[in-house]
C-alpha cells in the first residue's frame, strides 16, 4: 500500500537507543511544519466526525425521501444535496467517514504488529525463520495489491469486516521487510551486542532495546502508506465490492452517482472532495513525520 | 511497494558478475513465486461461491444444464485435479479456454489485452518521467517563487486525488463539455490521451517533487558552483550538469512508481472502455472465468516481479555502496 | 557512461512501446467502391458487452446476438411485432398432429457465394447439439427436436450417473459420444431433397416455431468445424460464414466489431455499407459516446431522462419501446417459512408502491407490474388484472392476521440482488425501505456477485428473496407462465405450488394456437397475481436516443436491432 513512498536507504538504520528527549525533538520539528500541522489537525476532526456521526449527521444515512430527490446542493435542508433515492449526501458523507477512518485505524494497528512482529523475529533469529518469512512476503509483493483485494473481495463478498481483512493481508509486508533491515543492522550494533554480553534474554532484546528503535521508520512508512489505504478502500468500494450497501463509504457515494456525471456531477463534489482531501491529509502528515522523526532523509 | 537497499542479506558484495549472478538468482526464484501465486489465484477461484457455467447460462440456468456443462468442461472434477491439469498443459503451452467466452483461448484473449495494457503503461510512463522532470527541473530553478510554488501545488493534489475522480473530471471537461476527446473507445491515438492522464498524473507529481530536491541538492553542490564561476550561462550548467545527475534518483523511482501504473489499469480501464489486462482479469473475477483469472493473474505478477528487479539492479548501479550478491 | 546505460535502455523501451502505437493507424473502412445503386453509409452502433463468441450455437447474450442475428439466419424469424414469420423458409407445413413441421427453402447463398441446402441445416442443427461444443443454450431451443429429446433423456441419465460415481469419467465420455453418433443417425431433421427441411417433434409444441427463431437452428456454413466453436478472435471473422443481411469484416479485440453489407442476402438487402458497432459498457459513457458524436444511437438510462426529455432537440431524439421482460421480487417458499402462508405474500405485495418505484428509481421510465405477462405478450391481462394494489394498512393487517409484525413473531428479511448494478441496487434499496415502513419488516440487502446469485438461485434452498427478471425467449405466455410458475418447472426458484394453476397450462401448452389458448393462459396469470407466486414490480421498456438523420429503424421486441432496414440520411 506504500506505493510512491521513500525508499529508506541501509545507511540510515544504525543509530543510538533513542531516549524520550528524541521524540520531544521530533514532535517540535512537526509542529513547525504549518502543512503537517494542519493535516494532523483535519485528520483528528475527522476521527471526532467519524465517533459522533450519528449525532453531527441530519439525518440517518438510509433515510430516503421521494420529494426530494437528486435535489442540487444549497437545497434548504440539505447543504450538498440528495441522492437518487432522496438520502442526504452531506449525512452519508459524515457516515461514510466512519468507513476511512476505521478501515485506516484497524489497517495501521493491524500492519503494525503482524510487520513488527514477522520483521523482528526475521531479522534477529535469521535461518529458517527468516527465510520462510521473507519468501511469503516475495509472493505478496508479487501479487499487485489491488488484484489481490479484489480477490479477497469477491470471494468474501462486501462488507466493512471482510474490507479490515483484505486490507490488512495486503498491507503488511512491506513493513515486515523494513523491519527486518532494521533489525539485521541494529543487531551487529555495539548497544545491541553489550546487552547480549551481559545475558539479556532475546525477548527482551527485541522489546526493549530493538522494536524501541525500529518505530520511528515503521511509524513514518505506516502512515505514508495509509493515504494509500483510504484510496485502495475508495476504489475497492467504487468497483462495488467494498462496503455492504446502503451504509455509506465515499467511493461508494461516488459510484452511486457516477451515472449522473454528466446530467448533474455537481452531487459527485462533495465525496470527491473529500476524498482527495484526506488522502492528501495523509500524504502531508506523512511527509512531515518523515522530516521530524529522521533529518538526514529529505525529498 | 518493494522498500528495494533494505534487504540487506542480498547484498554482501559488487561486481558485474555479482549483477549477474544476482539477476539469474532472482529470474529462478520468479518460478516457484509464480507457482505459489497460480496455487492461490486457482483455489481462491474455487473458494468463490458461483461458478463460470451459472454466468454463462444466465437466467435461464437449470440445475441439470449446469451439471452436464460442467462435466463438458471438467469442472465437476476435484480442484486438486483440475490445478495440475491446468499446470500440466501451461507446460506445453496450453492455458486452457475461456468459459465465457465460448471455448476461446485463454492466452489469446490475455496475450491481446495484456499488449493493450503495456501501451497504456508504458505511454503513461513516458508521460509521468519527461512532465514530472520538466515540472521538477522548473520548480528547482526558480526556488520558492512562484513557478515552484505552482509545480509543487500541482505535486501535492497530483499524488492525493484519487484516478477514479480525476479520470471523471477529464471525461466531463473533454468528452462532454468540450467533446474535444473521445470518452470511450480504444485503437486511434487520441483514445490514449485521457487513460494516460489519469494513470500518469500520480506518477508525473511524485518525479516532480524527486526531481526538485536532487536539483536542489546537485545545484547546490561544488562544481555546479565552480562551473557557474567559470562563467557557463546559468541554463548550459543547469542542462549539463545538474539534470544529466538528477535524472538518476528520478530513474529510480519511476521504476517504483511502475507498480502504481500496473494497479492503475484495473480502475482506468472499466471507466474508459480499454480493452486491457486489467479489464479481463476484472471481468475474469466477477465471471468467475477461472482459466482468465489464473493467466492475467500470472502475467501481470511477472511483470510486477520483474520491474521490481530491474528497480533494485537500478538501485545498484545508482548507489554503489549497495551490492548484491 | 555505464551508469546511462540503463537509462538508454529504458527510454529505448519507451520510445519503442510508443513507435508501437503511434504507428497503428486509425481503422476506418475504405469507402465501399460500386455502382451508384450500393449505399456507401456507415452506421454507427454500440455493444454492450464484447461479443462472447462468433458462433449461432453458442450465443446467449443480447450484444453477442446483435452480431450474430445481422451475420447468420435461420428458417423463420421474429418481425418488429414479435410475430414468427418466414425467414429462408418460403413456406412452412405443419401436421395435423402438431409434430411434423416441413420447410421449403428460398434460393440463398452464404456469404462466400456457395449455395444453401437443406442439408446445411441438418448438419447446422446436429452440430448444435455435439458434446464438444457445450453450447450453454442448445439444449433449451432445440429439445423439441424428436432425436435430440431422445438425446438429451440419455444425456441426463449419464450425468446422474456420473455425479453417483457409478461410471467412471472414461466411460462417460465414450457413452456419450455413442449416444451422439445414434443421435447424428435419426436427428429427428432431416433434408428430404435440396429445398426441403423436415423436422419431426417428440411432442407437439404450440412454441416449436418461436423457439426455432433462436439463432442455434441458424444455418452455418460447412467449413464450420463440426467439434470447435467459432471463438470471437479477430482471425475468426473469415471464419464466420453466414448468410445474414452482413458479413463480418473485422474486430478489433474487445473493442469494435465491424460489418459490411452482403450484397448477396437473399432478403431485403442492407441500406447502409458499414456498421461500426463498438463495445461501450457504462450507460453514462454510451450517452456521452452518443453526445459527443461517436455513435448514431445510444441506450437513455432512467437517470437521465428527465433532462434529456427537458432538452427542446435532444426530446426529439428518444425512441421509446416496451420489451417483453417483468422483473421480480420473490419470496422463496423453499427458505422462507413464513411466505407459505398466501397471506404473507400479498402483505408483501400490497407493501410495494410500484407507482413510485417507477417515478424514484426509474424515474418513470418503466411500467409498474400489476400482471405476470408484459403487455406484448399475447394472452396478457394488462390493465384488466385484478391487481394486489398498494395498500400499506391493509397489508400490515395481512401481516398481523397471519400472524407477524405488529403483536405477533417480528419478521426479518434478507434480500439478494445482482451487485454492481446501480440500478438494481436503488430497486433493492426503494424495497428495503418500502417494506421497513409499510410492513415493519427489517431487510438485509445482500448484494451478489451475478454468477452467484444465479447459482444461488437455481439451487432453490439457499436464498430467502431475492430480486431477478425474465426476458421472453420467444414471444408466448408459456414462456413466462409455465417455465416460470408450474409447480415442476426448473425455473420455479420461489416454490410457488398450486395444483388447479399447474392443470390450466399442462392443458394450455398443448393446445392449438388461437383465442381459446391465451384465454386459459390468462385465467393462470391472474391465478398467480391473486396468489402471489412471486412479486412482479415492473415491465421493461427500453428507451434509447436516436440520431434524426437515421430512418427506418425496427427495434425488436427480443432486444435485438435488425440493421437491414435502416439508412443514413446525412
Amino acid at each position: 500500500m506504500s506505493a510512491g513512498s521513500a525508499p529508506v536507504p541501509a545507511a540510515a538504520v544504525v543509530r543510538e537507543p533513542q531516549s524520550v528527549n528524541l521524540w520531544v525533538a521530533a514532535w517540535r520539528r512537526l509542529m513547525k511544519k504549518p502543512t503537517a500541522v494542519i493535516a494532523l489537525v483535519y485528520i483528528i476532526i475527522l476521527v471526532l466526525v467519524a465517533l459522533f456521526a450519528s449525532k453531527l449527521a441530519p439525518f440517518a444515512y438510509e433515510l430516503q425521501n421521494y420529494d426530494v430527490v437528486r435535489a442540487n446542493p444549497g437545497t434548504p435542508g440539505h447543504l450538498l444535496g440528495t441522492d437518487l433515492l432522496g438520502r442526504d449526501v452531506l449525512s452519508r458523507m459524515i457516515y461514510g467517514t466512519q468507513v476511512s477512518v476505521s478501515v485506516a485505524g484497524v489497517v495501521l494497528l493491524v500492519e503494525t504488529t503482524v510487520g513488527i512482529t514477522l520483521g523482528s523475529l526475521a531479522g534477529y533469529y535469521g535461518g529458517w525463520i527468516d527465510m520462510v518469512i521473507m519468501r511469503l512476503t516475495d509472493i505478496m509483493f508479487a501479487f499487485p495489491d489491488l488484484l489481490l483485494a479484489i480477490l479477497i473481495m469477491g470471494i468474501r463478498g462486501p462488507g466493512i469486516g471482510n474490507l479490515f481483512f483484505a486490507m490488512s493481508v495486503v498491507a503488511w509486508p512491506g513493513l515486515a521487510r523494513l523491519v527486518r533491515g532494521q533489525v539485521l543492522a541494529l543487531k551487529e550494533s555495539e548497544f545491541v551486542q553489550a546487552a547480549r554480553s551481559l545475558g539479556t534474554s532475546d525477548s527482551r532484546i527485541i522489546l526493549r532495546h530493538l522494536i524501541p528503535n525500529v518505530m520511528s521508520p515503521v511509524l513514518v512508512s505506516a502512515t505514508q502508506g495509509l493515504a494509500g489505504v483510504i484510496l485502495a478502500e475508495a476504489s475497492l468500494s467504487f468497483l462495488g465490492i467494498g462496503v455492504r450497501p446502503p451504509f455509506p463509504s465515499w467511493g461508494s457515494m461516488i459510484n452511486n452517482m457516477m451515472e449522473m456525471v454528466y446530467s448533474q456531477p455537481i452531487l459527485l463534489i462533495g465525496p470527491s472532495v473529500i476524498l482527495a482531501t484526506t488522502v492528501l491529509a495523509f500524504n502531508f502528515l506523512g511527509d512531515g513525520l518523515r522530516d521530524a522523526l529522521d533529518p538526514r532523509l529529505k525529498h | 511497494m518493494a522498500v528495494p537497499g533494505v534487504g540487506c542479506s542480498d547484498f554482501p558484495q559488487r561486481g558485474d558478475s555479482a549483477l549477474i549472478a544476482f539477476t539469474l538468482r532472482r529470474l529462478l526464484a520468479l518460478i516457484p513465486t509464480l507457482l505459489v501465486i497460480t496455487a492461490i489465484t486457482f483455489f481462491m477461484g474455487f473458494a468463490a461461491p458461483g461458478d463460470p457455467i451459472s454466468t454463462v447460462l444466465g437466467e435461464r440456468a437449470s440445475t441439470a444444464q449446469v451439471a452436464a456443462l460442467k462435466a463438458q468442461y471438467g469442472l465437476d472434477k476435484p480442484p486438486l485435479v483440475q490445478y495440475f491439469k491446468f499446470l500440466g498443459g501451461a507446460l506445453h503451452g496450453d492455458f486452457g479456454r475461456s468459459y465465457f467466452y465460448a471455448g476461446r483461448p485463454v492466452i489469446e484473449m490475455v496475450g491481446t489485452g495484456f499488449g493493450t495494457s503495456l501501451k497504456i503503461g508504458g505511454v503513461a510512463a513516458l508521460y509521468a518521467a519527461l512532465f514530472g522532470m520538466i515540472l521538477g527541473i522548473i520548480a528547482a530553478v526558480n526556488r520558492n517563487r512562484w513557478p515552484d510554488h505552482l509545480a509543487m501545488f500541482f505535486a501535492v493534489v497530483g499524488v492525493s486525488i484519487p484516478g477514479f475522480v480525476l479520470a471523471i473530471a477529464l471525461m466531463y471537461l473533454f468528452g462532454v463539455h468540450l467533446k474535444v476527446l473521445p470518452t470511450v473507445g480504444w485503437g486511434e491515438p487520441k483514445h490514449y490521451i485521457l487513460p494516460v492522464l489519469v494513470l500518469g498524473t500520480r506518477s508525473a507529481a511524485f518525479i516532480a517533487r524527486i526531481t526538485r530536491s536532487a536539483m536542489l541538492d546537485v545545484i547546490g553542490q561544488d562544481y555546479v558552483r565552480t562551473a557557474r564561476a567559470k562563467g557557463l550561462s546559468q541554463r548550459v550548467v543547469i542542462l549539463k550538469h545538474a539534470v544529466k545527475n538528477a535524472l538518476i534518483p528520478v530513474i529510480t523511482v519511476l521504476g517504483t512508481t511502475m507498480g502504481s501504473l500496473i494497479t492503475g489499469t484495473y480502475i482506468i480501464e472499466t471507466i474508459f472502455g480499454i480493452p486491457g489486462v486489467g479489464r479481463i482479469s476484472l471481468d475474469g473475477i466477477f465471471q468467475r472465468d477461472y482459466q482468465v483469472i489464473q493467466v492475467s493473474t500470472m502475467l501481470i505478477a511477472t511483470v510486477f516481479v520483474l520491474v521490481n528487479l530491474v528497480v533494485d539492479m537500478m538501485y545498484g548501479v545508482v548507489d554503489p555502496r549497495i551490492r548484491y550478491s | 557512461m555505464k551508469k546511462f546505460r540503463f537509462v538508454l535502455v529504458a527510454l529505448m523501451v519507451l520510445s519503442m512501446v510508443l513507435a508501437a502505437c503511434s504507428s497503428k493507424k486509425a481503422d476506418t473502412p475504405a469507402p465501399v467502391a460500386a455502382g451508384p445503386v450500393e449505399p456507401t453509409a456507415t452506421f454507427h452502433y454500440y455493444l454492450t458487452d464484447k461479443p462472447t463468441t462468433f458462433d449461432p450455437a453458442m450465443a446467449s447474450d443480447v450484444s453477442t446476438m446483435q452480431v450474430i442475428q445481422n451475420v447468420y439466419s435461420g428458417l423463420v424469424m421474429n418481425n418488429s411485432k414479435g410475430e414468427v414469420v418466414n425467414d429462408m423458409a418460403a413456406k412452412v407445413d405443419i401436421s395435423p398432429d402438431g409434430k411434423v413441421y416441413t420447410f421449403t427453402l428460398k434460393d440463398a447463398t452464404f456469404s462466400d457465394g456457395s449455395k444453401v441446402t437443406a442439408k446445411d441445416y441438418v448438419r447446422s442443427i446436429v452440430r448444435a447439439m455435439n458434446p464438444a461444443l457445450a453450447s450453454p443454450v442448445a439444449d433449451s431451443y432445440l429439445d423439441d427436436i424428436a432425436g435430440i429429446h431422445a438425446f438429451l433423456g440419455k444425456r441426463d441419465a449419464l450425468d446422474k450417473q456420473k455425479s453417483d460415481k457409478k461410471i467412471t469419467d472414461d466411460d462417460y465420455s465414450k457413452q456419450l459420444a455413442a449416444a451422439y453418433a445414434d443421435m447424428v443417425k435419426a436427428p429427428g431433421v432431416e433434408a428430404k431433397d435440396d429445398k426441403t427441411v423436415v423436422i419431426t417433434l417428440a411432442d407437439a409444441a404450440a412454441y416449436f416455431l418461436a423457439k426455432m427463431t433462436y439463432p442455434t437452428a441458424y444455418v452455418v456454413h460447412a467449413s464450420a468445424p463440426a467439434d470447435k466453436p467459432i471463438v470471437a478472435s479477430p482471425e475468426n471473422v473469415k471464419v464466420a460464414i453466414g448468410t445474414g443481411p452482413f458479413t463480418l469484416d473485422s474486430y478489433v479485440e474487445g473493442s469494435k466489431v465491424v460489418l459490411k453489407r452482403n450484397a448477396k442476402f437473399y432478403g431485403d438487402k442492407a441500406l447502409v455499407a458499414i456498421v461500426e458497432e463498438s463495445v461501450i459498457s457504462q450507460d453514462a459513457a454510451q450517452l456521452a459516446a452518443y453526445q459527443g458524436g461517436q455513435i448514431d444511437m445510444s441506450p437513455l438510462p432512467p437517470t437521465d431522462y428527465p433532462r434529456i426529455k427537458g432538452d427542446a432537440a435532444l426530446s426529439k431524439e428518444i425512441l421509446e419501446y416496451a420489451s417483453a421482460r417483468v422483473n421480480y421480487f420473490a419470496l422463496n417458499q423453499f427458505v422462507f417459512e413464513p411466505a407459505k402462508d398466501v397471506r404473507v405474500r400479498q402483505a408483501f405485495a400490497m407493501a410495494i408502491d410500484k407507482d413510485k418505484l417507477n417515478q424514484v428509481v426509474y424515474n418513470g421510465t418503466q411500467f409498474p407490474a400489476n400482471g405476470v405477462l408484459p403487455p406484448s405478450i399475447p394472452g396478457s391481462l394488462g390493465t384488466n388484472v385484478q391487481a394486489l394494489k398498494f395498500d400499506a394498512a391493509k397489508a400490515k393487517d395481512l401481516l398481523k392476521q397471519a400472524g407477524y409484525g405488529e403483536g405477533g413473531k417480528p419478521l426479518t428479511l434478507k434480500l439478494t440482488y445482482r451487485a454492481k448494478n446501480e440500478t438494481i441496487q436503488r430497486w433493492a434499496e426503494f424495497l428495503q425501505n418500502q417494506f421497513k415502513t409499510n410492513l415493519g419488516v427489517t431487510v438485509e440487502l445482500d448484494p451478489m456477485e451475478w454468477s452467484k446469485l444465479l447459482e444461488a438461485s437455481s439451487k432453490k434452498n439457499v436464498l430467502q428473496s431475492f430480486l431477478l427478471g425474465w426476458s421472453a425467449d420467444y414471444i408466448d405466455p408459456q414462456d413466462f407462465l409455465t417455465i416460470l410458475l408450474h409447480g415442476g418447472a426448473p425455473y420455479n426458484r420461489y416454490g410457488y405450488a398450486n395444483k388447479d394453476f399447474d392443470a390450466i397450462l399442462d392443458k394450455a401448452d398443448k393446445m392449438a394456437p388461437g383465442a381459446a389458448r391465451f384465454a386459459e393462459y390468462s385465467k393462470a396469470e391472474q391465478l398467480a397475481v391473486t396468489e402471489a407466486g412471486f412479486i412482479p414490480t415492473h415491465f421493461g421498456k427500453s428507451l434509447f436516443l436516436v440520431k434524426p438523420y437515421i430512418k427506418g429503424l425496427e427495434y425488436g421486441a427480443m432486444g435485438i436491432l435488425p440493421l437491414n432496414h435502416l439508412s443514413v440520411n446525412k
